[in-house]
């Protein structure tokens, strides 16, 4: 493997990483958390 | 008043089995985010990340609530590892049941317009590079792109990812090897220079 490549490669993994990391995938909806806050406190008086 | 902020995970869930449900109104907020990215991450579909998002949390209520949670200061980790099995068995079921795969999804590469029309020089601006980065990590198969999110987005280790995803560390390293293979191929195929303008 010659330095060439070996520096080629390191770029293009930080180039990957900044992609995946600047990516927007969004986020749970409100009705969604709002049903899961309320089973905790259901199954929290249950129990 | 305790502040619930600044307190650990695992004395979270004390709290929390102890009746507190605020304790764990603050454990889904510091997880919720991190959690849903990574499931949509994968799925590649909203309602059903919500799904397997709700899925997940009901499953680690019951848990808690059974008293059955090991504290081992790794309540993210858990979370996700409850996470994944879930898709697994979504993926499974689906596959069964004869419908589109995730893999099969009509995502085609080499069809999608907007990547075709890009060129060398639109991809010397930045921001259109990494957004055609993103597009080939999105075009890998499910196990290669859960482990490159792990790895780059949620910064674990691959003895982390290796527990998480159930397979031995040197599984979970030939995933990451053979998407960063597949991600450089496509990348040549598609003419996007895997570097940026400085």
């Amino acid at each position: 493997m010659d330095q060439t490549f070996t520096t080629s490669s390191f770029l293009s993994e930080n180039i990957i990483r900044a992609a995946v990391k600047g990516g927007s995938y969004g986020r749970p909806q409100q009705r969604t958390l709002d049903f899961i806050r309320n089973f905790a406190a259901d199954m929290s008086k249950a129990g | 008043m305790q502040n619930l902020f600044q307190l650990t995970d695992d004395q979270l869930v004390a709290l929390y089995s102890n009746g507190n449900t605020k304790a764990f109104d603050t454990l889904l907020s510091r997880y919720q985010d991190k959690l849903y990215s990574y499931i949509n991450f994968v799925v590649r579909n909203r309602d059903l990340a919500d799904d397997i998002f709700q899925d997940t949390f009901v499953k680690a209520i019951v848990t808690l609530q059974k008293g059955n949670y090991t504290s081992t200061g790794k309540f993210g980790a858990w979370l996700t590892r409850i996470a994944h099995n879930l898709i697994i068995d979504y993926f499974r079921q689906d596959k069964n049941e004869n419908t589109v795969s995730n893999d099969a999804q009509d995502y085609d590469l080499l069809n999608d317009a907007s990547l075709a029309e890009t060129n060398i020089e639109d991809s010397l601006i930045n921001d259109q590079t990494l957004r055609d980065v993103r597009r080939l990590v999105d075009a890998l198969p499910d196990n290669q792109r859960e482990v490159v999110f792990m790895r780059y987005y949620q910064d674990l280790s691959f003895k982390e990812i290796a527990d998480i995803t159930g397979v031995s560390i040197n599984t979970a390293l030939g995933r990451m090897r053979y998407a960063l293979i597949n991600i450089r191929k496509m990348a040549g195929e598609k003419g996007i220079a895997l570097t940026l303008a400085s």
